[in-house]
């Protein structure tokens, strides 16, 4: 299957691309290819135990432009058009997996984990990078105050997790219990604090490193409110969802698929009119939107296992999709730069894992087998990091290219390897025995 | 940003359509007819076109493509899928060859009518291949106006309902073949015939390639979304592959739903697969359709009367000629012409795949001149079929419809 599928890749490289029909076939040919090839790869990989998702990254690492080159730039940025929809399904699926039951009961374990997940990482990594990087000839050429912006923002950015990794591997291995919910709950909360604190720390750094010492104040008191607003209108839009549901009750799902999309691209247009109309920009935060959207939905609807069925009936070929073009995007040139820095970002990042997870489990009264492997759940990482990184980099521009490689090098290693170890700890944790879907 | 919005509204008109079309509401009776089949999407996507709204302008359609093309696949394919050789084999010779024939005979009244006739009328740089998409588009009945009657009565005439039925199913083979003919046409409106050797090797190495590939991993025993995301591959990849060959995807499409009908047992799963998203697929082609409507000038609306006159001349010798040539054969009347008046949405998507495939005034020209042909039909139609079954009385359409 996947010789035929090169050959294919291969022989049409030969066909030239000529006209707007032609370069709409170019797309679509290039994301079919895409989506059948990574189908193929994942369940080629998976007698090794690997998740699904892990050949979704592999075949789009192999896909993309720094290996088989059937992914171009150009194609991988037209086609992230796939990721709004992607993180508004993983958004919905997530919320509608948390019931307000267990998140009372799990509440206060899942905050103390991202509190102390985020505190450890934070500290290591920006004693690390603070008075060790002069190994390191990357850094050779910044001032103190350049370096010190640059710590503080690169070991905040490394604290972020991927909750749409861990959606997608959940959903794979079909696991369930209080683990796995705590799992989902202390990658989405991290995210969540990691939102919160980054304006804060950007703000620092660019007082710091700018010439003028200007601080970039205001952003911060509108960032409360932005995500109450971002809840609350989840909230509604869930309960909207659920009237609808209940009137329509077939084939709901391409009305996900809109509503998904929908929310992307109206916070989008909502931040660009708030600043042109007000002059503040007033971004609520879609994945948010989702979210609160999806858990409103679980927690008013009861019985029915419509909305379930309506998130999932597309879901597999967007996270085919999407998750192949996240291993396109993946820089292999920035790993290649980077790599030992970034390896050791991430030994150090693991630590941090470890030892929060470890002292949050002491405190919660966990099982000593899960405290010593949980923090193996939480090392992937994926798109925040890449959204901050890029707007940090923006904003300091004197250390914005090495914050985005390093950041990016990080996200290589941690995507490849993180999928593969949630799916082992959930195993682990006997929440996924005899669940697994074929 | 604009064409995001399009895809964003699109999604959600094919969303309502799909729950509020074919509804019973109590409206006058054309307007209700028109309801019923959904026609009211084509009116919507003229209003959303460049003469009016100018939402679905030209370049958002240019971006909107790669939706286009996914678009049409899954329309060639459901429509290839639909053509079981068993179930075709069951059917009496005379019946088969009786729907090719009427298929064949409209194509050729409107082709061969419209080439002569229309240059007259509308000044066209390419009459004849003009003339062949209206005559494909022509080909097509449909059998909305039998789903809309009243059920008991059609049981009562079980033969010639049949035959309708059989007739309106399979024309549909001949619209798309003389469809397909027009890509290797030298001068088909382009300089050149569309496709070349190497892109018609491509295509065919890429037919078969992919049902191999269907094949082997349908062997693997796929859950539902695993079949929903290999599905969708499939079409995606091979309405990529038919754009850059230079070919239809429509007509590419349903040769590949003609080899997975045709081959192992999946098929039911494929069609369950299918249905839900057919209604709202259909919707948005309206959409797509009315967008690209530009009256121009009145010349095209009497062309398109002249090309409707030439489809109603032809589907009534068409069956005049049936009821001659089979006169064994069961539902066979000198009237049965008047049951395939109604435009079968097959044409409408080989239109689609005309004005993007062929782009310029020529093809914009022509999409006008069908559309507007298309109303006739649907306004025709009812009367027409009432007509046939005029001495009995409790199959008249245009009344409450169960």
């Amino acid at each position: 299957m996947l010789a035929l599928l090169t050959l294919f890749a291969l022989w049409l490289e030969s066909l030239p691309v000529q006209g707007d029909w032609a370069r709409a076939g170019y797309l679509n040919y290039s994301a079919g290819l895409t989506l059948l090839f990574a189908f193929a790869l994942s369940r080629l990989i998976k007698p090794l135990g690997l998740p699904y998702i892990t050949g979704y990254l592999f075949a789009g690492m192999l896909a993309g432009p720094y290996v088989m080159q059937i992914l171009e730039p150009d194609l991988v940025r037209r086609l992230h058009i796939v990721d709004d929809l992607a993180l508004g399904i993983i958004g919905l699926a997530a919320g509608a997996s948390i019931s307000w039951k267990e998140m009372r009961r799990l509440g206060r374990s899942v905050m103390l984990t991202s509190i102390l997940q985020i505190g450890f990482i934070f500290l290591l990594l920006f004693s690390f990078t603070f008075f060790l990087s002069f190994l390191f000839s990357s850094f050779a050429g910044l001032s103190p105050k350049e370096h010190l912006a640059l710590c503080l923002v690169i070991s905040l950015l490394c604290s972020a997790q991927s909750p749409s990794s861990a959606i997608a591997v959940i959903d794979e291995c079909n696991a369930s219990g209080s683990f796995t919910d705590t799992v989902l709950g202390v990658t989405v909360m991290v995210d969540i604090i990691v939102i919160c604190l980054f304006p804060l720390i950007l703000s620092a750094a660019h007082g710091i490193s700018a010439p003028t010492g200007a601080r970039n104040g205001p952003d911060f008191f509108i960032l409360l409110p932005e995500l109450g607003f971002s809840l609350l209108l989840g909230a509604l839009a869930g309960i909207m969802l659920n009237a609808l549901m209940r009137k329509t009750k077939t084939d709901f799902a391409l009305f996900i698929l809109c509503f998904a999309f929908g929310v992307y691209k109206t916070s989008d247009w909502l931040g660009g009119w708030s600043e042109e109309q007000f002059g503040i920009l007033m971004h609520p935060d879609p994945l948010l939107i989702c979210m609160s959207a999806g858990f409103t939905v679980r927690n008013l609807e009861k019985t029915s296992t419509v909305f379930h069925d309506a998130v999932h009936r597309f879901s597999l070929p967007v996270y085919l999709l999407f998750f192949s073009l996240a291993g396109a995007s993946l820089r292999l040139d920035a790993l290649a730069l980077m790599w030992p820095m970034a390896g050791i970002l991430c030994l150090l990042r693991a630590t941090g894992l470890f030892m929060g997870g470890t002292m949050a489990g002491m405190l919660s009264n966990t099982s000593k087998e899960i405290r010593r492997i949980s923090f193996l759940a939480h090392l992937s990482k994926a798109g925040v990091s890449i959204g901050l990184a890029q707007l940090a980099a923006r904003s300091l521009p004197a250390v914005g290219t090495l914050i985005t490689t390093l950041v990016l090098a990080v996200i290589a290693v941690n995507q490849v390897i993180g999928p593969v170890a949630l799916k082992w700890v959930l195993n682990r944790a006997g929440e996924t025995e005899g669940r697994e879907e074929t | 940003m604009k064409s995001i919005f399009s895809l964003l509204l699109l999604l959600l008109l094919a969303f309502s359509g799909y729950h509020l079309t074919f509804r019973r509401w109590k409206l006058p009776v054309f307007a209700r007819h028109f309801y019923l089949t959904g026609t009211e999407f084509l009116f919507l996507g003229i209003f959303l076109g460049e003469g009016f709204t100018g939402i679905l302008d030209s370049p958002t359609l240019d971006q909107l493509a790669p939706v286009e093309a996914l678009v049409l696949g899954l329309i060639g394919l459901f429509f290839g899928m639909q053509l079981d050789n068993r179930k075709l084999a069951r059917l009496a010779p005379g019946l088969r060859l009786s729907s090719y024939l009427t298929g064949l005979v409209s194509f050729c009244a409107v082709a061969a009518g419209g080439a002569l006739v229309l240059p007259f009328i509308l000044p066209s740089a390419a009459p004849l291949s003009q003339g062949v998409v209206l005559g494909a588009c022509a080909c097509c009945s449909s059998q909305v106006g039998l789903a809309l009657a009243r059920r008991q009565a059609l049981s009562r005439q079980s033969s010639l309902v049949n035959l309708l039925r059989t007739v309106s199913s399979l024309d549909g083979v001949i619209s798309l073949l003389c469809y397909g003919a027009l890509f290797f046409l030298p001068g088909a409106i382009t300089a050149g015939s569309k496709i070349a050797w190497p892109g018609l090797l491509s295509l065919a190495g890429a037919l078969a390639g992919l049902l191999l590939l269907f094949l082997l991993l349908i062997r693997t025993g796929l859950s539902y979304s695993e079949l929903t995301a290999v599905f969708l591959g499939v079409t995606v990849f091979l309405s990529g592959i038919s754009l850059l060959s230079g070919f239809s995807p429509l007509v590419a499409s349903f040769f590949l739903g003609l080899l997975l009908g045709n081959t192992g047992a999946h098929k039911e799963r494929l069609f369950r697969l299918l249905a839900p998203v057919e209604k709202p697929l259909y919707l948005v082609l309206l959409v797509l359709l009315g967008a690209r409507f530009s009256p121009g000038s009145w010349a095209v609306l009497a062309a398109a009367a002249a090309c409707f006159s030439l489809r109603f001349a032809g589907k009534l010798s068409a069956g005049a000629l049936v009821h001659f040539l089979f006169p064994s054969l069961r539902g066979a009347t000198p009237a049965l012409g008047l049951g395939l008046i109604g435009q079968g949405s097959l044409g409408l998507a080989l239109l689609l795949d005309f004005a993007a495939g062929f782009p310029g005034d020529a093809a914009m020209q022509t999409v006008s001149v069908a559309l507007v042909m298309v109303l006739l039909n649907e306004l025709a139609a009812p009367e027409a079929l009432a007509f046939l079954f005029r001495d009995k009385p409790e199959l008249h359409t245009g009344e409450d419809a169960r």
